[in-house]
């Protein structure tokens, strides 16, 4: 077991624990600067506790659930050794990515904005044991015939999809199109930020539209996983860079798809605020879609001169530093506009 | 090599992935028209790292003639002219395989020809409206190679080309390799002797960053006593 948890840890962590360190420094910067801008709410202990628990279920689910793993796990179950000994590491060393990682910068900010109630940091800590088990147990109750073997991905065969036979001519749009049905989370991540989007009047609607719409846009542009869509597959990347005429064929089809996504969620943001601020104008109308081709723009270019490389694991990705440049620019072009 | 008859000339290359550790190091080469030439090395030695280098790929490498920051394999005439099937590659998964070859012909301004006869060479015909993301891995190299084969680039880059295609592909794609020469240059890497002795013009045996030059009429034992020779030294 522990010597499983070194290989999966050093993984996940960094061989000499860079990212552990880097975890912490994050949730000292973190709780330093809200503390320090005395920003201050009141959150109810069942609230702080359910938050606790989602961020660690949810960040233990993915880390199980993601490819890369996948495949650690199939070598790892196929030694001849302590079974119990194998995942238990392994959900140790997950667990420890996730705390520093996820739930420690979660707690930080918790720490800063709201602070503790007598008991309170004890019912997190209560609550952080469903969040590492609840996603394993799931899996053992789904797969239970198969005792300490259901930790390990299923493997089966894809389902054959004979497609019509066509000429051949294809737009990469329809490749796209393919690409998104095939993750679903890329479709239920975007969907959810146009949830955001209708919610957002309720967050900004103390500020005057002048400086409330052209925020939201801002806000808005953090799509991560349409954003990050050549970065996470490597080898669509490097043909991209291989053929002749990608600027044209690839990025200009793939800038489209991310205006697409954009416009449709400043569209969503520009309804919600009309409807509860009596309507808005054609100029604001005009200002999503600059800040939507500002997106779209924007995010092609960073996939096509910066894209995300060496990362560890899936969800790093999800969470690496580039997607809040986007925002941020166009959130200091607020500002100076 | 007279220039006239020169498709590609390196001099003095060196790349690496870590900047005090080179992979290759003040390699020089040259490719002719026209022509079939292997690359052979051990695992390790730099192989894939030169085949990255060549099809634009590869960021960290200096070489005579060319100013820092410039890159000439990423120049749109080169890429134009030069195509690589990579060892392993998962690209274009939910494309078909006849939808991946338009594309690239789209992108290369090319009008796809009949390749019937590469696919029933390949024994493909089963598999050209499957995606490509659920072929095999031999199966997927196939669709690639068949892309290659069909497109005729003028210079045609295979790394490691053989790995996971069956026994009738593997012959049928020596058959490929020896007439090449009608078309372009293709120019392969493989850790298969007979592979490279079989196939081609000339023979490079890479080591330690470096290029040693065998004529194509060298035996499969003749190379292997020259890798043992550069393990020896390696030692």
């Amino acid at each position: 077991m522990k010597r499983t948890y070194q290989i999966f840890a050093r993984r996940l962590l960094g061989v000499r624990r860079e990212r552990m360190v880097r975890g912490m420094l994050l949730c000292a910067l973190l709780f330093g600067s809200l503390w320090t801008a005395g920003f201050r709410v009141e959150i109810a202990s069942p609230i702080k506790g359910l938050m606790v628990c989602t961020v660690t279920g949810g960040a233990m689910w993915k880390a199980l659930l993601a490819k890369d793993m996948e495949e650690d796990l199939r070598h790892l179950f196929s030694l001849p050794a302590d079974e119990r000994g194998l995942a238990g590491g392994c959900l140790l060393a997950i667990f420890a990515y996730v705390f520093f990682l996820r739930t420690g910068p979660l707690l930080a900010v918790l720490s800063a904005v709201c602070p503790w109630k007598k008991g309170e940091l004890l019912l997190c800590a209560v609550c952080v044991l469903p969040g590492v088990f609840a996603p394993a147990g799931v899996r053992f109750l789904v797969r239970k015939d198969q005792g300490v073997y259901a930790f390990c991905p299923k493997v089966s065969g894809t389902k054959e999809r004979r497609l019509p036979k066509s000429t051949g001519r294809l737009s990469i749009q329809v490749y796209l199109f393919r690409y998104l049905m095939a993750h679903r989370n890329y479709l239920v991540n975007t969907a959810a930020l146009w949830g955001v989007a209708m919610a957002l009047p309720f967050f900004l609607g103390m500020l005057e539209a002048k400086m409330a719409l052209p925020m939201g846009f801002a806000l808005l542009s953090l799509n991560t996983p349409l954003e990050i869509l050549l970065s996470c597959d490597p080898s669509l990347e490097r043909m991209v860079r291989l053929l002749p005429g990608q600027k044209k064929a690839f990025f200009l089809p793939y800038g489209m798809l991310l205006f697409g996504s954009s416009f449709f969620a400043d569209g969503i943001y520009l309804v919600s605020w009309a409807l509860q601020k009596d309507g808005v104008t054609g100029q604001a109308a005009l200002l999503a879609l600059w800040y939507s081709l500002q997106t779209a723009a924007g995010a092609a270019f960073l996939e096509y001169r910066f894209p995300i490389r060496g990362y560890r694991v899936e969800s790093d990705l999800w969470r690496h530093p580039r997607k809040y440049v986007l925002p941020g620019i166009l959130l200091l072009e607020t500002m100076v506009l | 090599m007279a220039e006239g008859n020169r498709l590609l000339q390196i001099q003095d290359l060196t790349a690496w992935y870590d900047p005090g550790r080179p992979v290759l190091s003040g390699l020089s080469l040259e490719l002719g028209e026209r022509e079939a030439v292997g690359l052979i090395g051990l695992n390790g030695a730099g192989k894939t790292t030169l085949m990255s280098l060549l099809s634009g790929l590869h960021e960290g490498f200096t070489m005579a003639g060319i100013k820092a920051k410039e890159n000439p394999f990423r120049h749109k005439d080169f890429k134009r002219r030069r195509y690589t099937v990579f060892a392993q590659d998962n690209s274009f998964s939910y494309f078909t395989f006849r939808e991946y070859l338009a594309y690239v012909f789209d992108a290369y301004g090319k009008k796809a020809p009949d390749f019937t006869e590469l696919l029933e060479g390949f024994h493909f015909e089963a598999y050209a409206d499957r995606l490509m993301g659920e072929l095999s891995m031999g199966n997927r190299k196939k669709a690639f190679l068949i892309t290659a084969f069909a497109l005729k680039p003028e210079l045609l880059l295979l790394d490691e080309p053989v790995n996971g295609l069956d026994f009738e592909s593997t012959e049928y794609l020596y058959e490929l390799i020896r007439g090449y020469r009608a078309y372009g240059t293709l120019f392969f890497s493989s850790h298969i002797v007979e592979s490279i002795t079989r196939t081609c013009d000339r023979v490079l045996v890479l080591n330690q960053g470096q290029i040693r030059e065998f004529s194509g009429q060298t035996d499969a034992e003749q190379l292997r006593r020259a890798l043992e020779q550069e393990r020896g030294a390696k030692r």
